[in-house]
């Protein structure tokens, strides 16, 4: 099925590559900065710092379980803002390299989406003990973890090709996404839960925000200790359908983008 | 037998479109009520015939601008053609201009790698090459040290040496035919020379008429993106020349 699109049969004949891509990104944090990967932890923790002094403390508000019900969705968020920012410059910001040699493209959007989810799996040795901190209930749910990763993972992919591609014909489009992506969390349910929306509004929320039931489901699975959340088969279905739009729109238009650096 | 052969070949460029990525270009012409400025484009190359066969090796000259590498990208399948065709039959690999691609915090060990996938190889294939790289690159210990650290020479001898040792049946060079100081110039010229009488394809693009001269047994002159003269490589250069 997915050897219906030339851009995954290019990657496969150059399996190598993204492997590469990955590694060798993941080396230069681990040598170059001393605090290269702790600063992958330290930031979001940071974040969670300040929002748990913004809701907690100053308003008084969010439980017991605050701290790991965000850090527990401030990961994975932060997966999905970093593919997608790096995808917006990943074809012009390799100009010199896609003009000289013939690459399957993909590889650099895909190779940011798998760094970042490196991060993120970094930033979990900190969630863990959180977890064990702040008495999350664990359960067998616990099992869906990676099932949502997976899930946010084919998400992801799709966007980030889209992205990438219309990076190069719209140059603004690395700003626009940093306020879209702000925007967007805040329209998440993050610093506030799910049975905070009004009741006539949920289901148009949960069809309207397809994060928000991703980020319904971390909070069940990792602090609750109950099942995901109904809707992420709709986040779910939506990730393949983008994932699919994705693949294809990158075979009509990629081909073009060498001429438009 | 034909292993490139290109038919009316044409590559083209659209200019306006420069102008309009950015929001405030588009808001501009809201704003002063322009019509949709009518995309000029601009024919990198048009109506390019000519062939090879296997074993040919392809000089191509030109002035600055004149289409050169924009025929190398179309050969290496980096741009499609906007008309016309071109056959490739047979895998192409661009010499990267030496150290393009390089990551500074890597060694130069690692980067040989990076170079190597980027280029199209595997890893397998690369590690039965690494040595000859290491090797004929004479960095010695070096090798893995962070190519920050590499003199510029150093550096194009890593390059050079990655080239040299990793290529596919076509081989693609834009104007690298020695790179270093005076020994290792000598060093990589006569490299270059075994490899181009080795029987292999390959398609030159230089400014350096001599080295046209002495290896090429095919030559084209592109002018303005038009094919000017084809034939023997010294009658091409002349033909070039005169004018």
């Amino acid at each position: 099925m997915a050897l219906l699109f030339n851009e995954i049969k290019f990657l496969r004949k150059r399996n190598d590559l993204l492997k590469y891509l990955v590694s060798t990104e993941i080396k230069i944090t681990y040598k170059n900065k001393t605090l290269g990967v702790l600063w992958s932890i330290l930031d979001p923790f940071f974040m969670m710092l300040i929002y748990i002094l913004l809701v907690a403390v100053i308003f008084q508000k969010g439980g017991p379980q605050f701290p790991i019900l965000l850090f527990s969705v401030l990961l994975p968020w932060r997966w999905f803002v970093q593919s997608i920012s790096a995808a917006a410059r990943a074809m012009v910001g390799n100009a010199k390299l896609i003009q000289t040699v013939n690459i399957p493209k993909s590889a650099l959007p895909i190779s940011r989406v798998l760094i970042s989810l490196v991060n993120y799996l970094m930033g979990c040795v900190v969630l863990i003990p959180m977890l064990f901190l702040f008495e999350a209930n664990f359960s067998w749910h616990l099992l869906w973890f990676p099932v949502l990763i997976l899930s946010q993972f084919i998400f992801t992919i799709g966007a980030v090709l889209i992205v990438s591609v219309v990076g190069v014909y719209f140059r603004d489009l690395q700003n626009i996404i940093q306020f879209v992506v702000r925007l967007w969390f805040y329209l998440s349910p993050a610093l506030y839960s799910i049975n905070d929306i009004p009741q006539k509004y949920y289901h148009a929320y949960m069809v309207l925000n397809p994060f928000a039931s991703l980020f319904a489901s971390y909070k069940n699975v990792l602090v609750r200790g109950t099942a995901p959340n109904e809707y992420i088969l709709w986040f779910t279905a939506l990730g393949v359908i983008l994932c699919i739009a994705g693949l294809a729109f990158f075979d009509k238009y990629s081909a073009n983008i060498t001429k438009n650096l | 037998m034909e292993i490139i052969k290109a038919e009316n070949l044409g590559i083209r460029f659209k200019l306006s479109g420069h102008k309009k990525r950015y929001i405030k270009h588009t808001l501009a012409s809201v704003v002063k009520q322009q019509k949709k400025t009518t995309m000029s484009s601009f024919w990198a190359l048009r109506n390019v015939s000519f062939s090879i066969n296997r074993g040919d090796i392809l000089g191509v000259v030109g002035s600055n601008g004149a289409g050169k590498s924009t025929l190398l990208r179309a050969i290496g399948g980096i741009y499609h053609p906007d008309e016309g065709n071109i056959e490739v039959n047979g895998t192409a690999s661009a010499l990267l201009s030496l150290g393009t691609g390089f990551k500074m915090d890597l060694s130069g060990y690692e980067n040989i790698f990076l170079n190597g996938v980027i280029l199209g190889f595997t890893e397998q294939e690369i590690r039965e090459k690494v040595k000859e790289i290491i090797g004929f690159s004479e960095l010695g210990d070096f090798i893995y040290e962070p190519v920050k650290n590499y003199s510029s020479g150093m550096n194009a001898r890593l390059g050079f040496s990655i080239a040299a040792f990793l290529y596919r049946e076509i081989m693609l060079i834009d104007e690298v035919l020695g790179v270093g100081d005076h020994r290792f110039k000598k060093k990589s010229q006569d490299k270059m020379a075994e490899m181009i009488t080795d029987g292999r394809t390959i398609v030159i693009v230089s400014h350096n008429l001599e080295s046209i001269k002495q290896y090429a047994t095919k030559a084209i002159w592109i002018d303005k993106g038009r094919l000017k003269a084809t034939g023997r490589p010294e009658e091409v250069i002349e033909k070039y020349l005169k004018n």
